[in-house]
């Protein structure tokens, strides 16, 4: 993309969400100001401006994602003359799991008569010595699996590898760079993937030969699908995934241009690029704020770019895969960690040399985790003003025969807050027109169930928004205060949680909604009926964090991978039945192959 | 008997062991070593107030650099 229509797309998206900021903020002084200008009707029209420009930010993602989509490049079919390493970093992970992944993907990579090219890595954090006997007892069963002993026999080498540290020093940062340091002269590329993660050989391909194609480009990152959800929860986030991300991801693309960014899983990176420019350093001072960096993926994304590598993220690549979190608290405590790493890029946002695109993209991890803090401060300021306002004085002037009615600005309130939910709803609406008009809908099983899932996915939406204000509000004070939240493993497997369960993770959330209802009820009820949509759903935390936590079955939420099983995911599925059935002890196998 | 099953044990154990140590030998990472320079990724303020200064474009640069830099130093109390 020429930087010409980059600069373009990124004028446009700024323009407009501060003007719409400003617009908002403009009218909502005038209501505010409608009773006499207070202190508080100034604080509240700044956060008005703050919180309308980052919600028509996102909009104008999607906006532009809309406007500018191009069609793919047609798919490249030139040799591949390299060699690439495919790294699965793990952390105490099921070992079974990880590898059968890993057999699907060597799998695919073989049907299309690659594999040649493609080495696979098994790094290893896992600290516990007990799960890391059973990786390397699975291991020994992946290493039969994939005939690599026949293989040594024939004089060729080996194309699974297995190493663990002891001491996770930099966690996954430092567990690629650990690769790097030692076998990465061997590769020219490397594909980072999740633990959880599975992607097609064809794509794996594709993006080796788009590298091949582009000696500058340092990183190429994939949009990964969601796949394998089952509760409520984790399939509204699945469909949204697929549904309205490709879009976002667009318009994301299109601003971002050269200067891309880096998802830490699912992108093919350059070694000698990653090697040059990407080895970091502990940050000074404790955690969070200091220590190992977090969120290393958005700071490995600016050093590439510093260094004159290209960073592009390609939308159009389809075949990659990465599961979610199935219910509302395993998404908070991995929102807890990004959480901290994002606000730790305030250390990061200063480095030298970085180009202008990347600071802000730092500043909008930072504002992204930030807005909760300023929602919450405009609530509060929202009753503190009614609360505290002066009764209207219809007899302003002495000996006045006629009352003067102060006018009335609540209209301008309330197309304020029309346009609020105009920007929430608005470009998800677009993209279902756009998803019709192109016949992408077919893939979501019809416009009448995506319709269905995308009403379905804004009211769960907007029921659970309030619920993950309080914990992203929690998680930022527990940072700023200084409260390190560590490196927790993810929790993998149906998600389904029992009620004593949700009521433990969600109790205080609940005693918040008492007390903003009653808050309101007692100083401000004219505000009960907006305050409402926020303090039910804090009242019902504990139900709602239960209920979307349980199985969920299409049709609803219908996305193209639950209609087709991608090949590599059913491929994946297979291999982990095969092998629970025949690898009760993987032992056994192990005496085969040493036979 | 008992002391026949339990020797028998001990030694498919120990093959398995001797095969999982010879696989995971085999498995190690290949040795092709790559230098990575560690990024400089914290400036000192003064370094980048004695950069020289050129077009109105880098000026604002220098100006913003230097504010997220003050920013950096309160995140970190200094």
């Amino acid at each position: 993309m020429s930087s010409g229509r980059v600069l373009w797309a990124r004028t446009f998206a700024l323009v407009t969400s501060i003007g719409l900021g400003a617009g908002a903020a403009a009218l909502f002084l005038q209501f505010g100001a409608a009773d006499g200008f207070q202190t508080v009707d100034g604080v509240r029209a700044a956060l008005v401006l703050i919180t309308t420009f980052w919600l028509a930010w996102g909009a104008m993602q999607s906006v532009e994602g809309l406007i500018l989509s191009r069609k793919p490049p047609p798919p490249l079919t030139t040799a591949i003359t390299t060699r690439t390493a495919v790294l699965m970093p793990i952390y105490n992970e099921d070992p079974g799991m990880v590898f059968a992944r890993v057999a699907a993907m060597d799998n695919s990579l073989m049907r299309l008569g690659m594999s040649e090219h493609f080495d696979f890595a098994i790094l290893s954090d896992t600290q516990d010595d007990r799960m890391g006997l059973e990786e390397e007892r699975w291991f020994v069963h992946l290493w039969n699996d994939r005939s690599q002993a026949a293989r040594k026999a024939k004089g060729q080498a080996p194309r699974f590898f297995y190493r663990r540290r002891r001491r996770n020093i930099g966690r996954k940062a430092g567990n690629i760079q650990d690769f790097l340091e030692t076998s990465g002269a061997n590769y020219d590329f490397a594909l980072i993937l999740d633990a959880d993660s599975v992607m097609e050989g064809a794509t794996m391909t594709d993006m080796v030969r788009r590298m091949q194609a582009v000696p500058k480009l340092g990183l190429l990152q994939t949009l990964p699908r969601i796949t394998g959800a089952q509760s409520r929860f984790g399939r509204a986030m699945q469909f949204a995934a697929g549904f309205y991300s490709p879009i976002f991801a667009q318009g994301q693309a299109a601003m971002q241009g050269v200067t891309g960014p880096f998802w830490g899983h699912n992108a093919l990176i350059r070694v000698r690029a990653f090697a040059e420019s990407c080895a970091l350093p502990e940050l000074s001072g404790p955690p969070p704020f200091g220590g190992h960096i977090l969120s290393h993926d958005y700071v490995e994304a600016a050093l590439l770019a510093r260094a004159g590598w290209s960073v592009r993220v390609d939308p159009d690549l389809s075949g990659s895969y990465e599961e979610g979190p199935e219910n509302m608290i395993d998404f908070a405590k991995r929102d807890r960690r990004w959480c901290q790493g994002n606000l730790q890029h305030i250390r990061v946002i200063s480095a030298p040399g970085l180009k202008t695109w990347s600071r802000f993209v730092f500043f909008q991890g930072i504002l992204s985790y930030i807005a909760p803090l300023f929602w919450m401060m405009f609530l509060a300021a929202s009753l503190y003003a009614a609360a505290t306002a002066p009764e209207p004085d219809f007899f302003p002037e002495p000996f006045q025969l006629f009352p003067v009615f102060p006018s009335d600005q609540t209209s301008k309130a309330v197309g304020v807050a029309v346009g609020v939910i105009g920007l929430l709803v608005f470009p998800k609406v677009l993209i279902l027109v756009d998803a019709a008009f192109r016949g992408r809908v077919s893939q979501f099983g019809g416009t009448v169930t995506a319709l269905r899932g995308m009403l379905r996915e804004l009211v769960m939406s907007s029921i659970n928004a309030p619920i993950m204000l309080m914990w992203q509000t929690r998680a930022v004070l527990q940072v700023l205060t200084g409260h390190d939240g560590g490196w927790p493993a993810q929790t993998r497997g149906d998600g389904r949680l029992t009620l004593p369960e949700a009521f433990a993770a969600g109790w205080w959330i609940q005693l918040w909604g008492v007390a903003v209802i009653f808050f309101t009820y007692s100083f401000a009820a004219n505000l009960m009926l907006w305050v409402l949509p926020i303090g039910v759903p804090l009242l019902l935390a504990p139900l709602v964090i239960w209920i979307t936590s349980q199985p969920s079955k299409p049709p609803v939420f219908l996305t193209p991978e639950e209609v087709s099983l991608p090949r590599v995911i059913a491929d994946y599925r297979l291999i982990t039945d095969q092998w629970a059935q025949s690898t009760a002890a993987p032992n056994a196998t192990a005496v085969e192959a040493s036979a | 008997m008992m002391i026949h099953s339990s020797s028998s044990f001990m030694t498919d154990a120990l093959a398995v062991e001797t095969c999982k140590d010879a696989v995971l030998r085999d498995a190690s990472i290949p040795d092709a070593p790559l230098v990575m320079p560690l990024q400089v990724i914290e400036a000192s303020s003064a370094k980048a107030a004695r950069a020289p200064v050129g077009r109105p474009a880098r000026r604002l640069s220098r100006l913003l650099s230097l504010l997220a830099q003050g920013f950096g130093r309160t995140a970190r109390g200094g």
